[in-house]
């Protein structure tokens, strides 16, 4: 069976050199969205085993994507890294109640911390 | 004395010191001279003398506090005064006198204030801004370090290195600017829990493993094995550590480096000593400063941000506690030690 990550980052470049990265080191299919609606729409039509989601983005930002998918009962259970160059602490604590998000990373993050993590979760999928 | 009005922004003038003192010395002279008349010239008179000159001398020190506390209560509100106090010489007769300014900061501290709300909002949207093109920076170079886009000649590798190097080391000034500006801005939020010390430290000694390896130098663990319990910020006492210890493992070129701690009645006081170029005295001074970097040329590199320190300080003040450099001889190394609320064993 082949992976399936999603990534949702407003910023292409980055998406786009995330996207290469792991297809490069993990046998996976990525699929990238600009925002939170885009990135919704795509969830609910591939249903990835794990989403890389941007905080602050237009459109839909994070925080509504993560509430529109704990309302989503297909969707509610799918891990989530959350990776954002947004480093206030009430958004950290924001983050907190929504089960699903596995782990939390900074831009920038470290590469290989962020593939051993994505590894370990595609891993318990 | 003369005082000229008594604004928020008002200032006195004491005319000539010598004067003054004299005024009072003739003044318990002659209220002396009455009493020894009738007490007689005995030891009591002459401590009474002395108590009453010292009073004097303290009132007159002290005067600028009675000014301060009436300004307030006229005003019935608490004010942030300043007051300057400075001998100057007076234009008309040239004689010495003591000038006092006293000037109501309420309005300027309420500026003060806003102010740096601006300069920590500002902070923390630039690094907000830097954060993005960075990552994207990082992750570019990283591919090609990798050889994830293709072959590169060793000359490249190392120069892209180098590269990877300073994106590095500008997302840790980033970080380390944030956090300054959360402990200026007063906005560090402290998550305290009871932790053990001993776990703390054996765990980031073990992660500077290679890099002391690597250095030929020795970390020497003195902790007991018993537990140490404090209250506090395990996040960032962790980082208190490991800026100590790469401060130490940083500047030292030879011997070792020593982690331990003291038990004090309330405190647990952390230390560590190292075997390195030591601190001059008057680097001593600055030390805890912003951007000090010891003995360092200007510019990027791998030792460091030169926040440290000062990141340190204001984590260990926001806890109420404090940082101090024990002892330190150029050449013979340096200890460091700071202090944590020591819960014991029966509190828990």
């Amino acid at each position: 069976m082949k992976y399936k990550i999603l990534i949702i980052d407003d910023e292409n470049q980055f998406s786009g050199l995330l996207s290469f990265r792991l297809t490069k080191t993990i046998d996976c299919e990525v699929l990238t969205a600009d925002n939170g609606e885009e990135g919704l729409k795509a969830a609910q039509m591939t249903h990835p085993h794990l989403i890389i989601l941007d905080l602050l983005m237009p459109v839909m930002d994070g925080f509504v994507f993560l509430e529109k998918m704990a309302d989503d009962i297909t969707l509610k259970k799918i891990p989530v890294i959350v990776l954002t160059a947004s480093t206030s602490p009430t958004s950290r604590d924001k983050l907190t109640k929504y089960l699903n998000v596995a782990e939390i990373f900074f831009k920038p993050v470290k590469p290989e911390v962020l593939i051993k993590r994505v590894n370990q979760l595609m891993a318990s999928v | 004395m003369k005082q000229f009005n008594f604004n928020p922004n008002s200032y006195f003038i004491v005319k000539n010191f010598l004067i003054i003192l004299i005024t009072i010395l003739l003044f318990i002279d002659i209220l002396c001279h009455n009493i020894f008349c009738m007490i007689g010239n005995n030891l009591f008179a002459h401590l009474f003398v002395c108590l009453l000159f010292l009073i004097a001398i303290v009132t007159f020190f002290t005067c600028e506090h009675f000014q301060w506390q009436r300004l307030a209560e006229a005003n019935n509100t608490s004010k942030a005064l300043d007051i300057i106090k400075r001998e100057e010489a007076l234009k008309e007769n040239n004689r010495r006198a003591m000038l006092h300014i006293m000037r109501d900061l309420t309005g300027s501290m309420e500026e003060i204030k806003k102010l740096s709300q601006v300069k920590s909002d500002f902070i923390s949207t630039v690094s907000h801004e830097l954060r993005t093109p960075l990552a994207i920076v990082q992750e570019s170079i990283s591919q090609l370090v990798e050889g994830l886009r293709g072959p590169i000649t060793d000359e490249q590798e190392q120069l892209l290195k180098v590269s990877l190097c300073n994106v590095e080391w500008l997302g840790s000034l980033i970080e380390n600017l944030l956090n300054i500006s959360k402990i200026e801005a007063g906005k560090l939020e402290l998550k305290r829990i009871e932790f053990n010390v001993v776990d703390l430290i054996s765990e980031i000694v073990s992660a500077y493993a290679l890099m002391v390896k690597k250095k030929g130098l020795e970390i020497i663990n003195k902790c007991p094995k018993e537990a140490a319990m404090v209250y506090a910020d395990k996040d960032l006492i962790a980082e208190v550590l490991r800026n100590l210890l790469s401060n130490a493992l940083n500047y030292t070129e030879k011997g070792y480096v020593e982690i331990g701690f003291v038990l004090k009645e309330n405190k647990v006081e952390i230390y560590v000593k190292d075997t390195g170029f030591g601190i001059s005295p008057i680097d001593q001074a600055k030390l805890f400063n912003k951007f000090i970097q010891i003995g360092r040329i200007h510019g990027p590199g791998s030792k460091g941000t030169g926040l440290g320190l000062s990141i340190s300080k204001g984590y260990l003040e926001a806890h109420g506690e404090k940082i101090w450099i024990e002892s330190s001889i150029p050449g013979q190394g340096t200890k460091i030690v700071f202090s944590l609320p020591r819960r014991k064993t029966n509190e828990i």
